[in-house]
């Protein structure tokens, strides 16, 4: 099997040197290439291409969401895990926009990144348990403030079911295959479900299911 | 409604200067026209002061001239040079008759027409050769006559004199006020400009004093700050890696494998409590939103922390490409937001906040509105407001506080772009 061929781009040498040591020790992953920045990155995926790029959130000139951007647009086959300090929704959420499907602590890079990068490489999507847990607290202690209504409680059972596929990174192809229904039928799940939970792109969407809990 | 001090002071030193000058010029203006009204009545007084002297002068002349042609004509009214004589008293006649006609009393004009009539009987009497007391007689009525027309004259030349030194009079005495009102309104002037002078200075000492405790008070916020960031940095990094040295050295020297996870375990631990501490730190000095996500989500992120510590309901309302700005407005905007919401916190006793990003082709706008208790706009100014207004000021934009007591609070920076 192919191994999945990475690119490091953080402005930090030592992280990216603790993240190379890493990454090789897996038979499966190799590290293809490293950036100092956002430009760096965009550039070498251009020149060299890899399968997952591993970008730092906060970079000097391109910062790491805008590279991401740029790179998921031009190489939409390409995975982007986001290396972050911070597990606040805004970041992310302009992560997922951005078309991140990874988000990643550099806290718990060590434990977790290489489970991301194959998620990643897979189509999947993955978030720290730490972001998971905060993320879904901080969604609790909203309902609970709003007087204990959830708009979740307005899916339907097949919605549900559709929204867990689609937060998990299936595209509708995939999941009306799986599900038995027509494309069609489930691109009009997600827009009743878009409806209900008041959400505004798949990024949205990605994010509620991780606030719910309803990706693991 | 509160706006800059600096502001008000340049407003009110325009407009008292401009008052000044303007004072000033009104001042010089009139008086070169009263003392140009003076000249020209003066000049015209002259005039006709010369005029009166002149005809005057020509009466008298004519009165003397003829006193001597009428005697030398008595005295031989029928010798060869009588005819030339008798045409020269004509002439004369004429003459004093135009002057009193011109410039004389009506005293002086009987007089002379009086004279003139005597003088003509005389004459004709002359030439019919008279008797002599009856010559006699005229030539003591005109002896008469000549004197008393002369008093009249001398009184008239005395009347004219009197007359021009009234005008003279009249005229220093108009000098003498015009002098006065010039002193009183120069006076009125210089003090005018003492008040305004002093005015600016207290003005001056007042900012000056208001500069100097600002600048104080941040140099002791600053201070403050410093403090609590080298304890922080002291107190849980400086801590923290010390343990961790400790954790790595020990377990480096033990053997027993199971004691070196215990202490590699550990020391993960306070690595990643480190980092949550430096992320805290380096938070509470700038947000990194500001830099890695833009203006509007550090707005966001900031109204979301706000809203969870204190309990606050915040909103921002903005696109995200209001916050597409020059990095001097992004941390202008940010700071003046993030200190207007310390404030709602702090004093407003509000329930509701509401942050309003508005970007036009030259200007960003940012409201700050409360729904709190207020204040008196005009009279509190606390280091956060001074601290905004003056980074509003640094950028050539304009600071507004709208409040009143019971009517919440609205903060409005407006910066060009």
């Amino acid at each position: 099997m192919n191994r999945t061929r990475v690119l490091l781009a953080d402005d930090h040498a030592i992280l990216r040197s603790g993240l190379r040591l890493l990454l090789e020790r897996e038979p499966d992953i190799a590290v293809a290439g490293e950036a100092t920045d956002g430009r760096e990155a965009v550039d070498w995926m251009a020149r060299e291409g890899a399968d997952v790029v591993v970008m730092d959130v906060g970079m000097p000139g391109l910062n790491g969401i805008e590279a991401a951007a740029q790179i998921v647009r031009r190489h939409p086959q390409a995975g982007v895990v986001m290396l972050s300090m911070h597990s606040d929704e805004t970041y992310v959420l302009r992560c997922l926009r951005a078309g991140a499907r990874g988000y990643v602590l550099k806290e718990s890079a060590e434990s977790e990144l290489i489970a991301a990068i194959r998620s990643v490489r897979e189509g999947r999507s993955f978030f720290s348990p730490k972001v998971k847990r905060l993320l879904q607290q901080e969604h609790i202690e909203r309902i609970r403030a709003a007087g204990g209504s959830d708009s979740y409680d307005l899916l339907t059972e097949r919605e549900r079911e559709v929204l867990q596929r689609i937060a998990e990174g299936h595209s509708n192809k995939e999941i009306a295959g799986r599900l038995c229904l027509s494309v069609l039928t489930v691109e009009t799940h997600r827009k009743n479900i878009q409806e209900k939970l008041n959400l505004h792109g798949p990024a949205e969407l990605v994010l509620y299911a991780v606030r719910k809990g309803i990706v693991v | 409604m509160l706006d800059g001090v600096g502001s008000k002071t340049r407003l009110l030193l325009t407009w008292s200067l401009g008052a000044l000058v303007l004072l000033s010029a009104v001042t010089g203006a009139t008086a070169l026209v009263v003392f140009e009204r003076i000249r020209d009545e003066e000049s015209a007084q002259r005039a006709q002061f010369a005029a009166r002297s002149r005809w005057l002068e020509r009466i008298r002349g004519g009165i003397y001239r003829s006193g001597t042609l009428a005697r030398d004509y008595f005295v031989a009214p029928n010798e060869a040079g009588a005819p030339e004589m008798l045409q020269e008293l004509k002439t004369l006649e004429e003459d004093t008759k135009t002057a009193t006609a011109q410039y004389a009393d009506a005293n002086l004009r009987g007089e002379v027409a009086a004279y003139w009539n005597l003088l003509d009987l005389m004459a004709d009497m002359a030439s019919k050769r008279a008797t002599p007391g009856v010559d006699a007689y005229f030539r003591r009525q005109l002896r008469q006559r000549r004197e008393s027309m002369l008093q009249i004259a001398d009184s008239i030349g005395a009347a004219l004199d009197r007359e021009a030194r009234q005008d003279e009079l009249a005229s220093s005495l108009l000098y003498r006020r015009l002098r006065l009102v010039l002193i009183a309104e120069i006076a009125l002037v210089i003090s005018l400009g003492m008040v305004v002078a002093l005015g600016t200075r207290r003005r001056l000492a007042r900012l000056e004093g208001d500069a100097r405790a600002l600048s104080a008070q941040l140099l002791q916020a600053q201070e403050q700050e410093r403090r609590a960031i080298a304890r922080e940095l002291h107190d849980e990094i400086g801590q923290s890696l010390s343990s961790l040295l400790l954790d790595v050295g020990s377990a480096a020297r033990v053997e027993d494998s199971a004691e070196i996870r215990a202490h590699l375990q550990s020391a993960t631990s306070v690595a990643e409590r480190t980092v949550e501490a430096v992320r805290r730190i380096a938070l509470s000095l700038r947000p990194s939103m500001l830099d890695d996500l833009g203006l509007v989500p550090a707005l966001e992120w900031q109204a979301r922390e706000v809203g969870r510590r204190s309990g606050l309901d915040v909103q921002v309302l903005a696109e995200d490409s209001a916050g597409e700005l020059p990095e001097t407005h992004l941390t202008c905007i940010y700071r003046v937001a993030q200190e207007a919401l310390q404030n709602c916190v702090r004093h407003a006793a509000a329930h509701r906040v509401r942050i309003a990003l508005q970007k036009a082709a030259k200007t960003v706008m940012l409201h700050v509105e409360d729904d709190g208790r207020g204040f008196l706009a005009g009279r509190t100014r606390g280091l956060g407001l001074l601290g905004m207004e003056e980074r509003v000021a640094q950028l050539g934009g304009r600071f507004r506080v709208q409040s009143e007591p019971g009517r919440g609070t609205t903060v409005t920076a407006e910066l060009p772009l």
